[in-house]
């Protein structure tokens, strides 16, 4: 991981595991003054970040410590506050604001305090929290950050007869075509999904899993197996792991191609558009087979994985290699370059900065695919399938190759046997677990008592989307909008969630 | 909740017949669900299936719709723009929900953010089940708006 790239001093790692160790060496509680040490650490160390959120006592910090082992720091907020590290960590400031908006602890030195998903519309205000707060009615307006000077605003979203998520972006325009300023405002896809995990046992909290973001269903299913795997110390055997392969990169290909026709609807090139959606509709009739959910929901439980995937994997693989020509005839479609070449740049600083995985970082530069850490895949299996440009063009052109990818894997997944894992760890109740989603790294933390989910939370790489697109629209040619927020696959269900 | 008011005082509301003339407006708002159902309604507009044969076009404004077309569970923060767009629809207008979650709830039923399904909080002209139900369950339902028998889809592969 480019990230990780020095054998940096560990400081901050280290500076986790002088804590209390709680979970089995792999989360630690911190107290107060050795938080503020490491977030004061952060400015330094290239520890990477991945997620932050509450469980009602604590707030917790998810890291990988050297690219590769989850590492958990706990603080148990003082007065219902604590020291945010969004100062050291642009990425963690979607995820304190959520915190503060879900559960009322406040974030100290935040880059940002506003809401993020409570528009004022709830029944309560801090809902998850131990004293959730009275609604004001009517809600206060929305508190949008000042528009520049002599900008028009430009409103889009919620509901605007596209199929997506709502969401609703707010552009300052200067007048001459160029956006000033770019922002969302979320929180219309809000389901409550960790309120509604609480307190559901395995079978049913994975059900639910599926249907956080439906082009995502296997990553969030498996991602959240994981965790109560290795919460529970029990393994998956060498067919489940095949299978969620199989339907992992299955479901990889089919958003691959939603998103790649999206984008390419946008920027015009309705041939391209229209092999995608072909190609996307050939696949999801052959997912129909297997169980009936077009979209792949329930294929994955603890434990196993539905081992039928295995026959469809080699249709998928002759399916996409057969697609491939017309793909690259679309690609090729004269002014398609033009149009998508340099626009809507990410450089590779920013991604990792604000924490963007998935195929956005991969066409900026970030070699960041959670497949190395998942079970099931040799890491020879993996290209590295880093581009640089961290445009429109890059992010079309990273999907393109994963594609090819998605059936090189199907076959090499089919045909050897699987990486399994060598045995679980001790049961202890509690688990970290990731899947390499088709947009992204998807993470679950979950605490189990008695069979039954305690505490949990969701990570999707949408978050970090949401604010990475922020970023670069601002500056953007407002013609250019839509299509640079479709290259980067973003859903508002997962955002929101 | 007086966000839905408006939808729930309208009582009883005798069997739309829209009038078959015309291709059929519709008007997709997604209200907050796992973007399943509405990725099942962007494959119908797109190239894999030849919507405008069957007479149903998508239209990105409400005023130009005839059906208002539902997915996903209706979550506080969307009522309110839910609402806006019925208002804006002339009459003859029909409300059709499309999925488990915007039937019922489904697996996101009422809690501090959700309100759950359309069915008992407005006369629904049809509802769509499945989760997600396939673009050929969407097309035949929307099929039967017209008094047109669901046969009309059955051309389309059927998989949910």
């Amino acid at each position: 991981m480019t990230d990780n790239a020095e054998p940096a001093p560990p400081a901050a790692a280290a500076l986790i595991r002088r804590g209390e160790d709680e979970a089995g060496g792999w989360r630690f509680r911190l107290e107060e003054e050795d938080w503020h040490a490491l977030g004061a650490a952060l400015r330094r160390d290239p520890l990477s970040f991945v997620t932050l959120w509450a469980d009602g006592r604590d707030v917790h910090a998810l890291f990988l410590d050297a690219g590769e082992r989850p590492l958990v720091a706990s603080v148990e907020p003082y007065g219902g506050r604590y020291l945010g590290l969004s100062a050291a960590r642009p990425a963690a400031a979607p995820c304190e604001r959520c915190v503060q908006d879900l559960w009322g602890f406040s974030a100290m030195d935040a880059r940002d305090s506003r809401p993020w998903l409570d528009q004022g519309l709830w029944t309560a205000t801090w809902p998850l929290g131990a004293r959730p707060g009275p609604v004001a009615w009517p809600p206060e307006p929305p508190d949008f950050r000042p528009v520049p000077r002599d900008h028009a605003v430009w409103g889009i979203g919620p509901a605007d007869g596209g199929h997506r998520a709502p969401a609703h972006l707010r552009l300052a325009l200067d007048g001459g075509g160029a956006v000033g300023q770019a922002e969302w405002r979320l929180g219309y896809a809000h389901r409550g999904v960790v309120a509604r995990l609480t307190g559901l046992d395995a079978d049913g909290a994975v059900r639910l899993a599926g249907r956080a973001v439906a082009g995502a269903s296997v990553a969030h299913q498996s991602a959240l197996c994981r965790a109560i795997e290795d919460a529970t110390g029990q393994g998956a055997g060498a067919a489940a792991v095949r299978s969620r392969v199989l339907l992992a990169e299955i479901e990889r290909a089919a958003t691959h191609l939603l998103d790649l026709s999206r984008v390419a609807g946008a920027a015009g090139a309705t041939a391209l558009a229209a092999e995608c959606d072909r190609l996307r509709e050939a696949i999801l009739e052959q997912c129909g087979r297997i169980g009936g959910h077009r979209l792949l929901m329930d294929r994955v439980w603890v434990g196993g994985g539905d081992e039928v995937a295995a026959a469809i994997g080699a249709r998928v693989a002759d399916l996409l290699e057969a697609g491939r020509d017309g793909l690259a005839r679309g690609r090729a479609w004269p002014g398609l370059e033009a149009r998508i070449a340099g626009v809507g740049v990410l450089d590779a600083r920013a991604a990792r900065s604000l924490g963007v995985g998935g195929v956005a970082g991969r066409a900026s530069a970030r070699e960041a695919d959670l497949r190395r850490l998942v079970p099931g895949y040799r890491r020879a299996w993996l290209e590295s399938g880093v581009r640089r440009g961290g445009d429109v063009a890059a992010r079309i052109d990273v999907r393109l190759a994963e594609l090819g990818g998605v059936a090189r894997l199907l076959r090499l997944a089919l045909d050897g046997p699987p990486d399994v894992p060598p045995a679980a760890r001790p049961a202890s109740g509690e688990g970290v677990g990731c899947a390499e989603g088709p947009r992204g790294g998807v993470w679950y933390w979950v605490r189990l008592v008695g069979g039954r989910i305690a505490a949990a939370h969701v990570c999707d790489p949408a978050l970090a989307q949401a604010a990475a697109l922020e970023h670069v629209l601002a500056g953007a040619r407002d013609e250019d909008v839509a299509m640079i927020v479709r290259s980067f696959g973003l859903s508002a269900a997962g955002a929101d969630l | 909740m007086a966000l839905l008011r408006a939808f729930l005082a309208r009582g009883f509301r005798p069997a739309i017949r829209l009038p078959a003339v015309g291709p059929m407006g519709v008007f997709h708002v997604e209200t907050g669900g796992c973007e399943g159902c509405a990725m099942e309604v962007a494959a119908l507009d797109g190239a894999a299936y030849a919507l405008s044969a069957t007479g149903v076009r998508f239209v990105t404004t409400p005023r130009l719709a005839d059906v208002l077309l539902v997915t996903g569970p209706l979550t506080r923060g969307m009522a309110p723009v839910l609402e806006a767009a019925w208002h804006a629809m002339p009459d003859p207008r029909a409300l059709v929900a499309v999925g488990a979650c915007a039937i019922d709830g489904g697996p996101f039923g009422e809690n501090y953010a959700v309100l759950g399904g359309l069915e008992g909080r407005a006369p629904l002209d049809a509802s769509i089940p499945g989760c997600p139900p396939s673009p050929a369950a969407i097309v035949a339902g929307l099929a039967g708006l017209l008094g047109v028998s669901g046969a009309v889809a059955s051309g389309l592969s059927s998989s949910a």
